[in-house]
């Protein structure tokens, strides 16, 4: 009885290890299969990629897979007459059709995929239906149709996708990539988002200005410095430091003041980013009598705003801890090596 | 097109397969001929040895980055003359002043424009 239990034990398990073998021999022949494809199509669709009035090939099924992910990855690389001939292709080859007709498919991965594809395709008509698959009904298929839309680059896909950024529907991330893919051209898209009904919404915006836009933003930035949102009113002095708006310092030195110990740390910061020399005495004042956040943000913002003064101000009666941390910061970092 | 054997020889780094692929296409199919490298150790050592006409340079690469690469160029006599294009993902102008002020002569943004890259290519070889 045992001898028969550990035959039928030993034959399991070298049962098991030939459908192993087997199995990782299929992998690593599918995988030669595929390299061999690669290295023979490559040419082709360089030449779509580059030369006007390429035919487009004929090919095998198998073949079209591996042809369509090539001219894929190679979209995401180039941009101008290269890139519009690869969306030529997917066009003409019906693959943009089909991937859109794919995002209503019952299977989510098959959706996600058609989403993710549609990015690389960069056809126009994907857009409408990119923008709808931010409200599927699976997080991984609203993620790859956000990060579509920035490699699409139409600016008509900033407000849905700040939206659903607002929303908590997708990532950060990968909605502030794809806005950021955009450039500069979505900043008049975002523009009329600061007065927005949902203070997320503002917020997003007024984040994304910052990063994108420039000093003929302020005013509107300002304006979001009184916002009824603390997290409106932080990411606009926060903004307005990064784009460096010199006439934005009135506004901040009252930011200085907020109910918020928050937005006061950021109207901090902006000010040491701005540079202008009149901020020296109030962040001095929120650096000596404020609470942890803002006290230690403008300590760190009259570092960078007058680095010669710091360690006369840090050595004043009454200075406190955060103008000697500073400083301190300071002349170490004046002391390493570059 | 084939370039020909006294065609202006270029050296194009970057350590992305797809891109290298994509840019030794392009300037061979515009009469140039290229010589590669995947990293920056690599890139100098090629540029010492064959002394490129010009070189395209990825910011990122491993081994040495391509702002390391261009400063390293700059520092030889055989190579302090050499033309650099740089292209780089990022997108905050500090970038590009960093190239700028290791020594390049132009920069490129990915995803790039392979008919760009050939315009500047053709105006630094023009120019130098």
């Amino acid at each position: 009885m045992a001898a028969l239990l550990l035959g039928i034990v030993v034959l399991g398990f070298a049962g098991t290890i030939g459908l192993l073998v087997i199995t990782a021999e299929r992998v690593l022949i599918g995988r030669r299969e595929e390299q061999s494809a690669i290295r023979r199509l490559t040419p082709a669709a360089l030449a779509v990629v580059f030369e006007d009035g390429t035919e487009f090939p004929v090919l095998s099924r198998p073949d079209a897979l591996v042809f369509a992910a090539l001219l894929g990855e190679f979209s995401a690389q180039v941009q101008g007459a290269s890139h519009d001939r690869i969306t030529q292709y997917f066009e003409a080859q019906g693959h943009v059709r089909a991937a859109i007709a794919e995002l209503s498919s019952r299977r989510p991965w098959r959706r996600a995929v058609a989403a993710y594809a549609l990015g690389d395709m960069g056809s126009p008509a994907s857009v409408g239906p990119l923008v709808a698959a931010l409200d599927d009904e699976r997080r991984d298929v609203r993620s790859a149709a956000a990060r579509s839309l920035g490699q699409l680059g139409k600016p008509e896909a900033v407000e849905p996708l700040v939206r659903a950024l607002s929303s908590g529907q997708i990532p950060r991330g990968v909605v502030c990539r794809s806005v950021l893919l955009l450039g500069e051209q979505a900043v008049p898209r975002l523009l009329p988002l600061l007065t927005h009904a949902e203070p997320e919404v503002r917020a997003v915006s007024a984040e994304l200005i910052g990063l994108l836009g420039g000093a003929r933003e302020a005013q509107q930035l300002l304006a979001r410095l009184r916002d009824t949102s603390a997290a409106v009113r932080g990411r606009a002095a926060i903004a307005l430091g990064r784009l460096g708006a010199s006439d934005a310092y009135s506004g901040l030195d009252g930011t200085l003041r907020d109910r918020a110990p928050a937005v006061r740390a950021a109207a901090a910061e902006a000010l040491g980013l701005i540079g202008n020399a009149a901020a020296f005495a109030p962040l001095r004042e929120v650096a000596r009598t404020d609470l942890f956040e803002p006290a230690r943000a403008a300590a760190y913002a009259l570092g960078r705003l007058a680095p010669d003064l710091l360690e006369a101000a840090a050595s004043e009666p009454g200075a406190g801890r955060f103008l000697r941390e500073a400083a301190d910061t300071a002349a170490l970092r004046a002391r390493a090596p570059a | 097109m084939n370039a020909g054997t006294d065609a202006p020889l270029i050296l194009a780094a970057d350590d992305d397969e797809i891109i290298l692929g994509l840019v030794v296409y392009r300037l061979e199919h515009s009469g140039y001929r290229v010589i590669t490298a995947h990293d920056g150790e690599e890139a100098v050592r090629r540029a010492r040895a064959e002394r490129p006409a010009l070189a395209v340079i990825d910011v990122m690469m491993p081994k040495l980055d391509g702002y390391e690469v261009t400063r390293l160029l700059r520092a030889h006599e055989e190579t302090k003359d050499i033309p650099v294009i740089l292209l780089t993902a990022r997108v905050q102008e500090a970038d590009v002043d960093r190239g700028f002020e290791a020594g390049a002569d132009d920069y490129l943004r990915k995803p790039f424009s392979p008919q760009e890259l050939r315009s500047r290519v053709q105006a630094l070889l023009g120019r130098s």
